[in-house]
């Protein structure tokens, strides 16, 4: 893993795209430090007090409330020391004293704070920066975890078509009839709530093994099951209506899904390109003669997939993943912009670059917004072009 | 070549199957009654008429949709399910008695409890009772409020009342094997699935239930603007790149050529919505500076009666002109980089050398050789961006208000219009498949290797 990091190094392209990359990175992380309307630190009558890091703590269950302070009045509060983060709103924080949308650099009194629209406001006066570092952190969230979901699936399906492919499980016609009908029943019962979730998940594992373990056993015709062929008109019928309708359709259905649900609907999108190019690695890489060395060392299927087949294949599944994981953004944010995404009350890029639509004087809702989508695809693009320079020179 | 090209038909066939099942699927799984929305817009309002005439137009419409039909040629259900269930069109009353029988397994029961609850709403008069009623079919219940309306009661409503309570709690009583005996019912293709698909093939796709206007008329005439946005983007596109990428290849040092490379990278990384976005925010107004008021306004009117669809495009050129350069645009920097780097590849191989060394001029070992290998993959790669165009032009749609099939859908989704949503997937996913089909065929027609023998795989 490190050296793969020292070789994306070497390239133009690879240090800016890390750099990129690791910047967003340290804003999603720290993002409750950057912007809140908290301080950081503060001292009020003699004490010392860190509202950010409690208000972490409130939410873990371990400390209580500030009993001194009604949530929004620091800016009344005589503190004799303050530390305040860069930007000095929450994202979805009003600001009651300039309703309008205000301009890069406007400053505001409340109390006895100063505060300054770095970037501008929106045009119910929520802060441009503050969203956009908390539209970082959600970016990422749903970025991240969205491709863990597609990587497995696609990771899966890859690996069934391209290293097993339609000639190497064989089964024995009744045993499958068999398992298929077993596996229908456990979820019948499931489905028509006889049985519950847990127990079917326990069954189905249990027939599996006995599946595994008692083919061989059975007598009858075997016959090979086609598990490339079956990936394959998956993935055509899937490639068939593009990305942004299914999502369109099921975002119908599913009207201001949460961040969970848009994280499982954008996952389970992108696995047919991770599937199609894992497959054509493993083609190429299972007729090599270290594999054929390797199965005659005795190693199982398991063993090879893990240890040799899925490392010589990551340059590329790399480049894939990071490609992948610009377009999950770009999904996202598109989804977010035409309104049809998250709720509205979640800030992110895509939703401040959708209010420059509606306020063509607000140059800065179209451009900051923007410019961040845009820096965060480029990255990933840089990264995904180097792994792939990588991976073209290491053949 | 033509087993290969009927192999790639008949392939074609499962795919839009498919593909059906799972926007019909989707269909289903949609919250919405499309049978009140459209008998609101017929005019037959549920308060204003009685009950009985508001249920038997309720019937009448669901007949016309086709959804007191079997969803699917067949289904497969736990034995003590009656066979007729689809014959239960609304949705929450279905739902209640599916809760109903799961809990009690007994469909004789269980019906003849719907059946004298629902008589029992019809007879009573006060609102009081009448709660209570539907409060028993939901299983909602609470003990004491059921005694308070009973002593307020005398004679036969208070015996009736009392046997539904009974009947009520009888139901209540788990009667619940540990295990459902699925049962297999075949309803032939008199089935919703069924005629939905066929209606979608021969073009009668249903009405809005936004409008009450039909669905193929709402989608033809979105579907002119988003062809012409779709077609003629990427024939500009192609016009342009193809010659821009040639050019750059062979001009790989010069520094015009690297500034290309470079500006059409970022073009291309910057999202279409973001790019739309700020042509229309700096230059539709003057609000930048005197000189930035370049193009007109967003804003196509469709409503420009009596014009044909063609001459409302002409009439709106001058609108239509930022959306179209945006698009273009974004393929121009997907396309020509494509060109470029196919170029260089095919440069690099030897049959180039070989053709020099031969004697043909540089020319000539271009436009036979290099040039027709090169743009080859290129009639793949233009027809295989035709779905990325058709979501580019939902966008474009969106930001610059131009009435095709994008913003169609778009609206759709705010008004809950399913018949136009599903309709359009469903249009979108044939065409995709249809565009590969082509590009398939058009790719093996082309190349030299497919069309003379030697099949490829898949």
């Amino acid at each position: 893993m490190m050296s793969t990091f020292k070789k994306i190094w070497k390239y133009k392209k690879g240090k800016w795209g890390l750099s990129i990359l690791a910047f967003f990175s340290l804003i999603a992380v720290s993002a409750d430090f950057i912007a809140n309307d908290k301080p950081i630190y503060c001292r009020y009558e003699g004490q010392a007090y860190f509202p950010i890091m409690h208000e972490y703590g409130e939410s873990l269950w371990v400390s209580s409330n500030y009993e001194f302070l009604d949530r929004r009045s620091w800016q009344d509060l005589d503190l004799e020391k303050v530390i305040f983060p860069i930007i000095k709103f929450s994202p979805s924080d009003i600001d009651q004293n300039s309703s309008a949308s205000s301009p890069p650099g406007t400053t505001i009194r409340s109390g006895n704070i100063t505060k300054k629209h770095w970037l501008g406001s929106d045009s119910i006066g929520r802060d441009v920066a503050a969203g956009l570092v908390q539209g970082t952190r959600k970016t990422f969230i749903i970025a991240f975890f969205a491709m863990l979901i597609t990587c497995l699936i696609g990771f899966v399906l890859g690996v069934l078509s391209g290293y097993y492919g339609d000639k190497t499980i064989r089964m024995s016609v009744w045993g499958l009839v068999l398992f298929l009908v077993v596996l229908f029943l456990i979820w019948f019962q499931v489905i028509y709530g006889h049985w519950s979730f847990v127990l079917a998940i326990m069954l189905s594992l249990v027939s599996v093994f006995l599946v595994v373990f008692l083919d061989a056993r059975l007598l009858g015709k075997k016959i090979f099951i086609p598990l490339d062929m079956l990936v394959m008109r998956m993935i055509e019928v899937f490639k068939s209506v593009p990305a942004l309708f299914i999502l369109l359709a099921l975002l119908a259905i599913i009207s201001k899904p949460s961040i969970l649900t848009l994280i499982i609907i954008l996952g389970l999108l992108r696995w047919p390109t991770i599937a199609r190019v894992l497959r054509a690695e493993l083609l190429a890489l299972k007729e090599k003669n270290f594999i054929l060395s390797a199965r005659a060392l005795g190693a199982s299927n398991f063993q090879i997939i893990t240890k040799h087949l899925l490392p010589n294949a990551l340059p590329s599944l790399l480049t894939i993943i990071a490609f992948g994981f610009a377009g999950t953004i770009l999904l996202e944010a598109t989804i977010s912009f035409l309104g049809i995404g998250l709720s509205a009350e979640e800030v992110t890029w895509g939703s401040i670059l959708s209010e420059a639509r509606t306020n063509f004087g607000a140059w800065w809702l179209a451009i900051f917004p923007g410019a961040a989508i845009f820096l965060m695809v480029v990255a990933c693009n840089y990264l995904g072009d180097t792994l792939n320079e990588i991976s073209l020179s290491s053949d | 070549m033509l087993s290969y090209f009927f192999k790639r038909v008949l392939f074609f066939i499962p795919t839009v199957f498919f593909v059906g099942l799972f926007t019909f699927f989707l269909f289903h799984m949609s919250p919405a009654d499309p049978i009140a929305s459209l008998l609101s817009i017929d005019g037959f309002e549920d308060d204003v008429m009685s009950d009985d005439q508001y249920n038997s137009q309720y019937k009448r419409m669901a007949g016309e949709l086709g959804l007191d039909l079997p969803k699917f040629y067949f289904s497969i259900v736990p034995r003590y399910y009656p066979d007729t269930l689809h014959k239960i069109i609304d949705k929450t009353e279905k739902k209640q008695v599916i809760a109903l029988l799961t809990h009690h397994n007994d469909w004789e029961a269980v019906s003849s409890f719907i059946n004298q609850g629902k008589f029992l709403l019809g007879e009573l008069e006060d609102t009081e009772s009448r709660l209570l009623i539907g409060d028993l079919l939901n299983d909602r219940r609470s003990k004491a409020h059921d005694m308070d309306i009973l002593s307020s009661m005398e004679g036969q409503e208070r015996e009736d009342i009392t046997a539904f309570i009974d009947k009520a709690k009888n139901i209540r009583q788990v009667k619940k094997s540990n295990f459902a005996i699925p049962k297999f019912l075949w309803f032939g293709f008199n089935n919703q699935f069924h005629s939905w698909m066929s209606k979608f093939f021969t073009g009668s796709l249903g009405r809005s239930i936004q409008d009450g206007r039909s669905v193929w008329s709402k989608i033809s005439k979105a579907l002119v603007w988003t062809l012409f946005l779709v077609v003629v983007g990427l024939f500009v596109a192609v016009l342009i790149s193809v010659p821009l990428g040639v050019w750059s290849a062979s001009n790989v040092e010069s520094r015009m050529s690297k500034f290309f490379t470079n500006f059409f990278y970022f073009i291309y990384a910057m999202p279409l919505f973001w790019f739309a976005t700020l042509m229309v925010v700096f230059f539709t107004t003057s609000q930048y500076g005197n000189w930035t008021n370049i193009f007109p306004g967003v804003g196509i009117s469709p409503y420009s009666s009596g014009l044909s669809i063609w001459s409302k495009i002409i009439a709106n050129s001058k609108q239509l002109i930022l959306p179209v350069f945006c698009m273009v645009l974004h393929s121009v920097a997907y396309l020509s980089s494509i060109v470029r780097n196919s170029v260089i590849a095919e440069s690099k191989q030897a049959y180039k050398t070989t053709a020099l060394l031969k004697g043909l001029t540089k020319r000539a070992t271009f436009w036979r050789h290099l040039f027709p290998n090169s743009v080859l993959p290129l009639v793949t790669i233009i027809i295989g961006i035709i779905p990325a165009s058709l979501a580019g032009s939902l966008v474009i749609e969106v930001i610059f208000n131009i009435p095709g099939i994008g913003r169609l859908i778009y609206d759709s989704i705010f008004g809950n219009d399913w018949y136009v949503i599903f309709s359009i997937v469903m249009l979108v996913g044939v065409v995709t498949i249809i565009s590969y089909l082509i590009g398939d065929l058009l790719y093996s027609f082309l190349n030299p290797k497919i069309r003379f023998g030697n099949n490829p795989k898949g």
